[in-house]
């Protein structure tokens, strides 16, 4: 129950700051919510929830189906290899790991994106992105561990 | 055992993604597609729109307090430019006092040296007298003889040629008479001598407002003649042709003949 809760605001800030990002970098919640399920419950759990996030994001937001749905559920797995290896609190633990599964959960979509039409838009500022992401993480991390939210 | 739930469930999520990827490329799954962005499109804006609403909001109040703060801005600066109007406007009321003041310095006589007027040529009556002060008394040529009426110094001449104890002048009515005049405005032109009893102000540009009653002084211009001696008052302007300028009759204050005494300027 609550990790549908949880789903729901993701999804309703993912939602807002699709349209009303005040600076040309990409903020993606459900990718860092994805990843932070994988950390705090396990790999399986954040592969659903990234399936079905992805999933309701790429009907919603008029994308490609299955390609958001497939890159999460790709992310779930890899955050969840890192579960019990390293302090899932640290800063930059939590900065490195989400910056690096960005990247490469990009990537994947421009590939994706490439085999299925051929054309492929590369996303402005992927770094600067991925750090934004890794930094919002630490904070994503704590909300949901303080609240019990996954 | 997890993990190998993990991979199953891993694999069957990737199966479906893919299978949803490959839905993507028939033309039936497009139609369905547009079909279901009909009734998505306004779920997923009725989802936004209470955010969109805050967001507007923040915005609008964001605005308001923008121009709140211009308001107060404006103020100030309408303020601090009706003070600095304020100010301009008595500094220009200061200026053009001074400017009035300085065209209408009053002559201050310094050393004079009063003479008596000995003849009138009857055929020279507008053009020259004679005095009975000459070079033994420190007259020189071409200084200004002057008269006094109702506390006023007026113009009446120069002094032309010396002799020892006689000076001839040249009366301001003479034609050979010419002298740099000023208006009360500060503008200038040149006064000169008709043979007659009235003189006439030439050389006014045309942008000069002139007008009847107009008090016309010695300029000063050309340090042969002092500035501020009155010489008399406009009575008629004459416009001249092609716009070439205009020019005044003046009245003067008063003639040289009438006065018992005059004064050299030293």
């Amino acid at each position: 129950m609550r990790i549908i809760l949880t789903f729901i605001i993701g999804f309703i800030l993912q939602s807002l700051l699709y349209r009303n990002f005040p600076i040309p970098l990409n903020i993606d919640i459900m990718l860092i919510i994805t990843i932070e399920i994988s950390l705090i419950r396990d790999s399986s759990s954040a592969e659903v929830f990234g399936f079905f996030s992805g999933l309701v994001e790429d009907i919603l937001f008029f994308g490609m189906w299955g390609q958001k749905a497939l890159i999460r559920t790709l992310a779930g797995f890899i955050g969840g290899r890192f579960k019990g290896k390293f302090n899932e609190g640290n800063f930059f633990f939590q900065l490195i790991i989400t910056a690096l599964i960005y990247i490469f959960a990009q990537f994947l979509g421009l590939l994706i994106s490439l085999i299925m039409s051929g054309k492929s838009i590369y996303p402005p500022n992927i770094i600067l992105s991925a750090l934004l992401n890794g930094l919002l993480a630490f904070f994503v991390y704590h909300i949901l561990k303080r609240f019990n939210a996954v | 055992m997890d993990q190998k739930k993990d991979i199953i469930i891993l694999t069957i999520l990737l199966l479906l993604s893919i299978l949803f990827l490959v839905l993507n490329s028939f033309d039936s799954v497009k139609l369905i597609k547009n079909i279901g962005l009909k009734f998505i499109s306004p779920a997923s804006r009725s989802v936004e729109y209470p955010f969109k609403k805050t967001s507007e909001l923040y915005n609008r109040a964001r605005a308001l307090r923008n121009l709140l703060e211009n308001n107060d801005k404006l103020t100030k600066e309408n303020k601090k430019l009706k003070k600095e109007y304020r100010d301009l406007n008595f500094l220009k009321k200061l200026y053009n006092e001074l400017v009035s003041d300085l065209n209408t310095e009053d002559f201050n006589p310094g050393k004079l040296l009063p003479v008596k007027i000995l003849t009138h040529s009857p055929d020279r009556y507008f053009s020259e007298l004679v005095v009975d002060a000459g070079s033994s008394s420190g007259i020189k040529k071409d200084m200004a003889v002057i008269g006094i009426k109702q506390d006023r110094w007026v113009l009446q001449g120069r002094i032309d040629e010396v002799l020892n104890d006689y000076a001839k002048v040249r009366l301001i009515t003479s034609p050979e008479f010419k002298a740099s005049a000023k208006l009360p405005d500060g503008k200038r032109g040149i006064i000169e001598g008709n043979a007659g009893w009235n003189l006439t102000l030439k050389y006014i540009a045309p942008n000069v407002n002139l007008k009847c009653g107009d008090e016309v002084y010695t300029s000063g211009t050309g340090g042969i003649l002092p500035g501020g001696l009155y010489i008399g008052k406009i009575t008629n302007i004459v416009k001249l042709e092609f716009a070439t300028g205009q020019e005044a009759e003046v009245e003067l204050f008063e003639y040289p003949h009438n006065l018992g005494y005059l004064y050299i300027v030293k």
